[in-house]
């Protein structure tokens, strides 16, 4: 076999591993071309469009900065995205730490049924809370099994068609899928380097900043960055149990879209785009960082 | 052995290949159509009866697209295809409510969207006794249907219910809580009595289906009006709720956190007839300005591909034996005499004569009101 046939025979090993390559990846690159990136380009020129002359225009940037349930409107979506996004990590890493270091029948239980949320579609949940926390729902009906004097009786709970509600019912969505990123990541700290520690000294809260906080950090940014960007865009949520004003940017673009304002509901995406963007760059900036532990 | 097989699957691949083909001699129209639920079951029941009818000149299909998944595209997508001058499209015909189709109008420019129909070929059209809003030559109205203001008579006497708007205005403020209309762009019993609340003070009724922007000007006493009641409506959580759609504020009164709503008289009985909503609930008007009701049509579509077929359905959804089946499905007020309807639930629609609606449209101006709306009285606290 001489040279020249060998480096053929590369050049076409070469030329069918190209080809494997683009029929694996042609589809989703085409799917993704045009279902993500050709809408994405079509929505911002859109965006900036005046819908009577189709010439390009600052007007529906200029509303949503300036017309005041806009300018409420996004305030007060980022203000619940925000407090869902602290809520749910602050209590889903409770609830891991507990199950990570229990080996309590309880904590093994809670182990096996915290995920059961993550199973049932948004729309019914949204529905059987509704039907639980509504004025004339399951906890009202049973405070009037009380005694009419008791101080709890006829108790209206009054969380339906508030940003209360909305962030309930945010936090049973969001818990089990934050809790299950941080156990994982918790588990992945071995018993023997924590027994090690507490060996030389270290009490249960130097172990605990020092060592199980750094070592968890990264997969509470990721799982906050997950939470932060379905909760901007989210909209079965509010728009069953939201408020008329303020609402949140899914529900406000929705009301555009059935007022046929296209080109205002075209920045509205944009707007949101941009603040998932925000978080997303947040994550890849997460990843890219090296372990704390292995940069040894 | 194994040829023989051979030959008789392909007989049989042959053979299921032309069945269908066989079936479908007819020509195929399809009726687009927007709406809850209730529509699509009513239509799938009307277009199964049809089709199966043997003398059946056409095949139906349905185009159903539910309200607020993006039905606000389909006029983009007609007006247009009208626009740009397509011919046999697949847009065959339309039912819509007679009002909504103005805006099919003006879209596109002009009434020829619409064909102008040849009513000799609609035989039963002689029998209708609700005739239609606007465009008469153009539609066919195949059912009524109205907002009314909804109660229980168990809970609300009859010598406490307001009979004219000033009554109303006292009696929600005498209840505070306990009287609740939905988002006006979430669902039409919200939007029916938002309108008649603001358009009951303009002395001139032709603004009643009028679309001069002129009339937004006479606005202003009906937005104080329900200014001033807002502080009175229903509330949850401390403030005053409009909650979304018809069924939102239909939920308030089944589970008693309401008295009075208005709603659409079709969903009323809908829900007496599933035991959601008591029997003893009462449907009423009050009797300076009833809430807004419309007759509901069919028209064919002038870019279509089987305008002709289409008359023959037309035809079958206004006889007794189509008019039997909207009322029994949708509970729906029915276009002609109700003693032609063999029906034991024909008295249940007895007292909605639809001689005395009261029709409304306003077209693009409806979208201008939405917004005042939205401004002026969902913000107050």
């Amino acid at each position: 076999m001489t040279a020249a046939t060998l480096k053929r025979e590369d050049k076409q090993k070469q030329w069918k591993k190209r080809a494997l390559l683009a029929l694996f990846l042609g589809p989703a690159l085409i799917l993704s071309l045009s279902i993500i990136v050709y809408p994405i380009i079509n929505t911002v020129i859109r965006s900036f469009t005046d819908p009577q002359t189709g010439a390009f225009s600052l007007m529906h940037y200029a509303y949503l900065f300036t017309n005041r349930i806009a300018v409420a409107d996004i305030w007060y979506t980022l203000w619940i995205t925000v407090v869902t996004v602290v809520l749910s990590v602050f209590i889903a890493y409770l609830l891991a730490l507990y199950l990570r270091f229990s080996n309590s029948r309880i904590a093994k239980f809670i182990g096996t049924m915290y995920l059961l949320p993550r199973f049932i579609p948004g729309l019914v949940a949204v529905y059987a809370m509704k039907v639980v926390i509504s004025d004339s729902g399951l906890i009202n009906r049973l405070s009037l099994l009380l005694p009419e004097t008791a101080a709890l009786f006829n108790l209206k709970p009054g969380l339906l068609y508030n940003p209360r509600g909305i962030i309930l019912m945010n936090l049973w969505f969001n818990i089990p899928f934050a809790t299950m990123i941080i156990v994982a990541a918790l588990s992945g700290i071995s018993d023997s380097i924590i027994e090690s520690a507490r060996d030389v000294g270290a009490g249960r809260a130097r172990i605990f900043i020092r060592m199980i906080v750094p070592l968890s950090i990264r997969d509470v940014m990721i799982a906050m960055t997950f939470i932060f960007m379905s909760n901007i865009s989210s909209f079965t949520t509010p728009y069953l149990i939201g408020e008329n004003f303020p609402q949140m940017l899914g529900v406000f673009l929705r009301k555009q879209f059935s007022n046929r304002a296209y080109e205002r509901a075209a920045a509205i995406s944009v707007l949101i785009f941009l603040f998932s963007s925000v978080s997303a760059i947040v994550y890849i900036y997460t990843n890219l960082k090296e372990k704390e532990w292995e940069k040894g | 052995m194994k040829k023989i097989l051979t030959l008789m699957l392909a007989l049989a691949l042959v053979l299921s290949l032309s069945a269908p083909a066989l079936a479908t001699e007819k020509p195929v129209i399809n009726l687009w159509t927007t709406g809850s639920q209730n529509v699509a079951d009513l239509f799938n029941a009307l277009i199964a009866e049809y089709n199966a009818l043997p003398e059946a000149k056409t095949e139906v299909k349905l185009q159903f697209l539910l309200s607020g998944t993006g039905d606000e595209t389909m006029l983009s997508r007609i007006s247009s295809a009208y626009l740009s001058g397509q011919k046999d499209t697949e847009f065959d015909m339309i039912a819509e409510n007679t009002a909504s189709l103005q805006p099919f109008i003006d879209e596109s420019g002009t009434e020829d969207i619409f064909l102008t129909l040849d009513f000799d070929q609609i035989p039963n059209y002689k029998d209708i006794t609700l005739k239609p809003s606007m465009l008469q030559d153009k539609v066919v109205p195949y059912r009524g249907t109205t907002v009314v203001f909804a109660y229980d008579s168990a809970r609300v006497s009859e010598d406490e219910l307001p009979h004219t708007w000033e009554e109303l205005t006292q009696w929600i403020k005498d209840h505070p809580g306990r009287f609740a209309y939905n988002e006006p762009s979430t669902g039409g019993a919200g939007s029916a009595f938002v309108r008649t609340a603001v358009y009951r003070f303009i002395p001139d009724k032709s603004s009643y289906t009028s679309v001069d922007p002129i009339w937004a000007q006479q606005w202003d006493e009906g937005f104080a009006w329900l200014a001033e009641v807002h502080p009175f409506l229903y509330q949850s959580g401390g403030s005053v709720i409009y909650v979304a759609k018809n069924q939102g504020t239909l939920d308030l009164l089944i589970n008693q956190e309401v008295d009075i709503i208005p709603a659409w008289a079709d969903q009323v009985l809908a829900n007496i007839a599933q035991g959601t909503l008591p029997e003893t609930t009462r449907m009423y008007q009050l009797d300076d300005a009833a809430l807004t009701g419309t007759d509901v049509s069919m028209a064919i579509l002038s870019i279509g591909k089987a305008q002709d077929a289409a008359y023959d359905f037309m035809n079958y959804v206004i006889s007794p034996a189509g008019q039997k089946i909207a009322l029994e499905n949708m509970k729906a007020i029915p276009v002609i005499d109700p003693s032609r309807i063999d029906s034991a639930e024909k008295d249940l629609v007895a007292d909605l004569k639809v001689e005395n609606f009261a029709f409304m449209s306003i077209g693009n101006l409806g979208d201008v009101f939405n917004e005042r709306w939205n401004e002026e009285i969902m913000t107050l606290k």
